[in-house]
C-alpha cells in the first residue's frame, strides 16, 4: 500500500490538493485547534452517568437502579461519582482533561427523541426552527474550514451549505485501489462528482484501515482520532451513536454504552498524541430521564441530562454549572434542566475555537442573544 | 434508431428504475408510449410476492397492542412485588419481538422494485411515499410504512389527489406518526373529566401543521397559524385502537384500523383558510381535507415537487405550469397528472439532471444486473444504510429530500464504489454489453474507452459506478 502522498499523485491530483484547507494558519493558536462532537441518541440518563449519589433522594427514588452490588463508583466530588464503566474518563478528571456540566436541558420542552433530536442539531427551539444543523453554521461563520461527520448520511446537525464531508467505516471492505484510480479518471469528467470523488479516495487513503465496520462508538471515536490527528485533517468531527433509550434493563445497557464512550475517548486520546492537548470534545444528548426507575428497570424519558467535556483544551476536574438537586423535580418527574445546552455549546465555540458572540447569537444559535455562553470551561 | 433510443433510456432510467437485459430495445419500439401504459396498469398490476403476502396495517397494530399488554403488565407486577422483577427483565424489546417483520417488510419492497414490470408506475409511488412520509423511527409506527404503503398510497396513484389525502391522513401510521392520535379537543368530554382527575390532555397541532405545509399548501402557502388551529381541531378524535380504553367502542375512520372517537372531538363550527366548515364529527376534518386539496397552491406545490423529483433539482417552469393547470382543471386527477409529465417535452430534455438517490441507484444497479434481493435475507436494509439511505426511515415528516447537493457527499461517492465492486465481483457478462444494456447512448466514449482497457470485473465495477450511472 503506497502513501496518501503517492496516491494522490498516481491520480493525477498533484500534491498541491489541500484536502481540508484549514485556518489560514494551520499552526496558528486557532488553527491547531479541534473539536469533536459526539451526539448521543435516544437520551442518555445524566443521571446514570454522572449520579448525585450522595443525595439520600437519589437512593430512594432510584431503586435497583442506584446499586449495582460489588461495584464501587469513582467520585469526582462530594456531590457526584461518575458510572463505573468511566474508568478512563474518571483518570482524565483527576488529570484536569475532563468535566461535567450537569442539569443541561434544549429550550423544546417536549419528550418526543425525534422533535428533541431536531432541536438539538438544528439548534432552535423549535423542531422546524432550522434545516441545517448548528454544527453546519459553526463552521460556515468560522469559514476557511470545514468539517467531517464520521456518518454515512449527513444527519441534521451537519447540514447545510458550509463544506462538511462524510466518512465512515465498511462491512464491504474497502476499494481496490487501482480500481479507484480507474474510477476517478472517469469522474474527472464529472465537475459535479470529479471533486468529491478526489476528496473521498483522499480520505480513504488518510483513513484507518484497522477499524471495526460493526458501528460501534468506540470505533467511530478512533476513527475521528485518525482524521483529527492529521496535520491537514479536519478541525471539526462529528460522531454519532444511538441505541441510548434505556426503558429497560437500563443497568446492563448502560455499562456496556458507556464502556463503549469510554474506550473511545481513551482512543481519541491515544491517538491524538500532542494533539489531544488542542481538542475539545463534547458528549451531547437530546434530554434525559425520569429520576425514578420505571417497572422495567429503566428510565423514561425526562428533561435535564448531562453534558460531558474532555479533552487537553478542556478545563476539567470539576463539574461545572448550577446543579437544581433532586428536592424539586420538573412535573414530578424530571431533573430540573438549569443550563441551556446552548449556552454550553457557545461556551465552547467561543472559548475554543473563537467564534464571536454575534455570529453565536445570528447564525450559529437564531433568537439565543438572551443566552449567554457558559463562561470557564475551556482553558 | 439513435432518436428512439436516446428516449428509451430517458424512460427507463429518468423515469423508471433502471434498465435491465435487453430492455432499452424493447423501450425503443414506443419510449413514450411505454411510459404512458404503466398508468393504467395502477389498478389490476400485481404485487410481487412476497409483498402481496405481508400483513395488514390492523394485523400489525394487534400484534403491537399486544406487546404493549405484555409491558404494561410486567410493571404493574414490577409496581406490586418489586423484588421480583426477574420476569420483566426477561420481556423482549420492541426490535426483538418484530425484527424480523421490519426486515421481512424491507426485502419485499426491494424485491417489488427490482422486479416489478412496471417500473415507471412503481417510481410514481415510491413518489407519493416519500411525499406523504412516514418514517419508522418510533413505537409502533415502526411496524407500520411498508403495510401504509400498500394501503393508503398504492391504491389512490391514478385516482383523485384528495381521494389519496383523505386515505392517507386517516390512516392509522400517519396518525400515529403524527401524534395525532394523542390530540385531543381541548374542550372535548375526554379533556374535561381529565381535567377533574388532574390530568393533562390537549390538542396536538404537528398532523395538521403538516398537512398544510408538506402535504397541500406547502410551506411557503396561503395559511395563518389560527388555520393549523382550526384544522388540528377538526380533525381530533381521529386516532387507532391504541388509544382507546378496552371497553370503548368507536366508529371506523377507514378500514385500516383507524377510529373516530367522539369523545376526544373537539365539536364546532370552524373557519379554515376564510371558509365555514359546518360543525359534523369526522365529517368536518375530511370536508377540510377536500378543500385544501383543491387549493392552487396545493396545485403549484405538487406541480412542484413532481417536476423536481422527476426532472430536475430547479424544476423548469414551463412544466411545472402545465403541471399545476392540469392538476386545477382535472381537480387533482394523478393518472392525467402522470401523463401531463411525462408526456410533456421538458420532461424528455435531453440532459441528465437528477442524481440517483441511493434507493435508487441500488434499484438501477440490481435492474442492470437482471438480478433482485431475496426474499428471506436481510441485505437490502444492510446496503440502502451503508448507502446512506435506510429505508422507511427518512426521519423526518418532510421525506427524503430532491436536492443532489443532500446526496453528493463523499462517504456517498465511495460507498457506491464499494457496493459496485462487489456485486461486479458476482456478475457474469461483459462489462461493455453491460454499459450498453443500462446506458444506452448515455454512455460516454472516454468511459467506453476506459472500459476496454480494465480487467473485466474492474470494468463491470466500473460501469455501475461510473457518472453516467448516477445520473439520471
Amino acid at each position: 500500500m503506497f502513501n496518501r502522498r503517492e496516491f494522490l499523485k498516481a491520480l493525477g491530483v498533484g500534491t498541491s490538493l489541500l484536502l481540508w484547507p484549514s485556518l489560514a494558519a494551520a499552526d496558528s493558536p486557532l488553527g491547531k485547534r479541534r473539536l469533536v462532537v459526539v451526539l448521543l441518541r435516544g437520551a442518555l440518563d445524566g443521571l446514570a452517568a454522572v449520579p448525585c449519589d450522595s443525595d439520600p433522594a437519589y437512593q430512594r427514588l432510584r431503586g435497583s437502579l442506584a446499586s449495582q452490588e460489588g461495584v464501587v463508583a469513582p467520585r469526582l466530588d462530594g456531590t457526584f461519582s461518575l458510572h463505573p464503566s468511566l474508568a478512563f474518563c474518571h483518570r482524565l478528571y483527576q488529570a484536569g482533561d475532563f468535566a461535567v456540566v450537569h442539569a443541561c436541558g434544549l429550550p423544546y420542552q417536549g419528550r418526543s427523541h425525534f422533535d428533541a433530536q431536531e432541536c438539538l442539531e438544528n439548534g432552535t427551539a423549535t423542531p422546524t426552527g432550522s434545516r441545517t444543523g448548528w454544527l453546519n453554521r459553526a463552521v460556515g461563520s468560522l469559514g476557511d474550514t470545514q468539517g467531517l461527520g464520521l456518518t454515512s448520511s449527513r444527519p441534521l446537525l451537519i447540514r447545510g451549505p458550509a463544506p462538511f464531508a462524510t466518512w465512515s467505516p465498511s462491512a464491504h471492505g474497502t476499494t481496490q485501489p487501482s480500481l479507484a484510480q480507474r474510477v476517478a479518471a472517469l469522474y474527472r469528467q464529472d465537475p459535479r462528482l470529479g471533486p468529491v470523488f478526489e476528496r473521498a479516495l483522499a480520505m480513504q487513503q488518510m483513513a484507518p484501515t484497522d477499524i471495526d465496520s460493526g458501528g460501534l462508538l468506540k470505533d467511530t471515536l478512533a476513527a475521528a482520532a485518525q482524521f483529527l490527528a492529521a496535520a491537514d485533517g479536519p478541525q471539526i468531527a462529528m460522531v454519532e451513536d444511538d441505541g441510548w433509550d434505556t426503558h429497560a434493563r437500563q443497568n446492563a445497557v448502560l455499562s456496556r454504552k458507556l464502556e463503549q464512550l469510554d474506550s473511545g475517548l481513551a482512543a481519541l486520546h491515544g491517538k491524538l498524541g500532542e494533539r489531544w492537548q488542542h481538542t475539545a470534545v463534547v458528549v451531547i444528548t437530546e434530554f434525559g430521564r425520569t429520576v425514578a426507575v420505571n417497572g422495567t428497570g429503566g428510565t423514561d424519558h425526562g428533561t435535564a441530562s448531562c453534558i460531558l467535556l474532555a479533552g487537553g483544551a478542556i478545563r476539567g476536574g470539576r463539574v461545572h454549572g448550577q446543579w437544581p438537586g433532586l428536592a424539586r423535580l420538573r412535573d414530578d418527574r424530571d431533573l430540573i434542566a438549569s443550563q441551556d445546552t446552548r449556552a454550553v455549546l457557545k461556551g465552547v465555540l467561543r472559548d475554543h475555537l473563537g467564534l464571536d458572540l454575534d455570529p453565536l447569537a445570528e447564525q450559529v444559535f437564531p433568537d439565543s442573544r438572551q443566552v449567554g455562553p457558559l463562561a470557564g470551561l475551556i482553558g | 434508431m439513435t432518436t428512439t433510443l436516446v428516449q428509451a433510456e430517458i424512460a427507463a432510467n429518468r423515469f423508471g428504475l433502471g434498465a435491465g437485459p435487453g430492455e432499452l430495445a424493447e423501450i425503443a419500439k414506443d419510449p413514450q408510449g411505454w411510459v404512458l401504459a404503466q398508468i393504467d396498469e395502477a389498478e389490476r398490476a400485481p404485487l410481487i410476492d412476497p409483498l402481496a403476502a405481508l400483513p395488514s396495517t390492523i394485523t400489525y397494530l394487534e400484534r403491537f397492542d399486544r406487546f404493549r399488554r405484555d409491558h404494561a403488565a410486567a410493571r404493574r407486577r414490577m409496581s406490586e412485588a418489586p423484588a421480583n422483577d426477574k420476569s420483566t427483565q426477561s420481556l423482549p424489546t420492541l426490535l426483538e419481538r418484530f425484527g424480523a417483520m421490519k426486515q421481512a417488510e424491507i426485502q419485499a419492497r426491494g424485491r417489488q422494485q427490482c422486479l416489478s414490470p412496471f417500473p415507471v408506475l412503481e417510481r410514481w409511488v415510491m413518489f407519493w411515499s416519500n411525499h406523504f412520509t412516514v418514517s419508522a423511527d418510533r413505537g409502533g409506527v415502526q411496524l407500520l410504512p411498508g403495510a401504509f404503503e400498500r394501503e393508503a398510497i398504492r391504491p389512490y396513484v391514478s385516482g383523485s389527489f384528495s381521494a389519496m389525502l383523505l386515505g392517507v391522513e386517516q390512516h392509522p401510521a400517519m396518525l400515529l406518526y403524527l401524534d395525532n392520535a394523542a390530540s385531543v379537543g381541548p374542550d372535548s368530554p375526554l379533556a374535561r373529566s381529565a381535567r377533574a382527575s388532574a390530568g393533562r390532555l390537549g390538542l396536538n397541532e404537528n398532523l395538521a401543521r403538516e398537512i398544510l405545509e408538506l402535504h397541500t399548501l406547502g410551506v411557503d402557502g396561503p395559511y395563518q397559524q389560527q388555520d393549523v388551529i382550526e384544522l388540528a381541531r377538526a380533525i381530533t378524535g381521529w386516532r387507532t385502537r391504541l388509544e382507546m380504553p378496552p371497553s370503548t367502542e368507536a366508529p371506523a375512520l377507514g378500514p385500516y384500523g383507524s377510529l373516530f372517537h367522539g369523545a376526544a372531538h373537539q365539536g364546532g363550527e370552524r373557519e379554515l383558510l376564510g371558509r365555514r366548515f359546518a360543525a359534523g364529527g369526522a365529517r368536518q376534518g375530511r370536508d377540510m381535507l377536500r378543500f385544501v386539496a383543491g387549493q392552487e397552491a396545493t396545485a403549484t406545490f405538487v406541480a412542484t415537487k413532481l417536476a423536481r423529483h422527476f426532472v430536475a433539482d430547479d424544476p423548469p417552469g414551463e412544466l411545472v405550469s402545465a403541471l399545476a393547470s392540469t392538476f386545477q382543471r382535472e381537480n387533482g386527477r394523478l393518472s392525467t397528472l402522470f401523463r401531463t409529465l411525462f408526456s410533456h417535452p421538458q420532461a424528455w430534455q435531453p440532459q441528465a439532471l437528477k442524481f440517483r438517490r441511493p434507493q435508487e441507484y441500488l434499484v438501477a444497479l440490481y435492474r442492470a444486473l437482471g438480478k433482485a434481493p431475496s426474499p428471506d435475507g436481510s441485505d437490502w436494509g444492510q446496503q440502502l444504510r451503508l448507502l446512506g439511505q435506510p429505508p422507511f426511515l427518512a426521519g423526518a415528516p418532510a421525506g427524503w429530500s430532491d436536492d443532489a447537493n443532500d446526496w453528493i457527499g463523499a462517504d456517498a461517492l465511495n460507498k457506491r464504489l464499494l457496493v459496485a465492486q462487489r456485486h461486479a465481483g458476482d456478475a457474469s457478462g461483459e462489462a461493455m454489453e453491460l454499459a450498453q444494456q443500462s446506458l444506452g447512448p448515455r454512455l460516454r466514449e472516454t468511459t467506453a474507452v476506459a472500459l476496454s482497457q480494465a480487467p473485466r470485473n474492474q470494468a463491470l465495477a466500473m460501469v455501475l459506478a461510473s457518472p453516467e450511472f448516477q445520473w439520471r
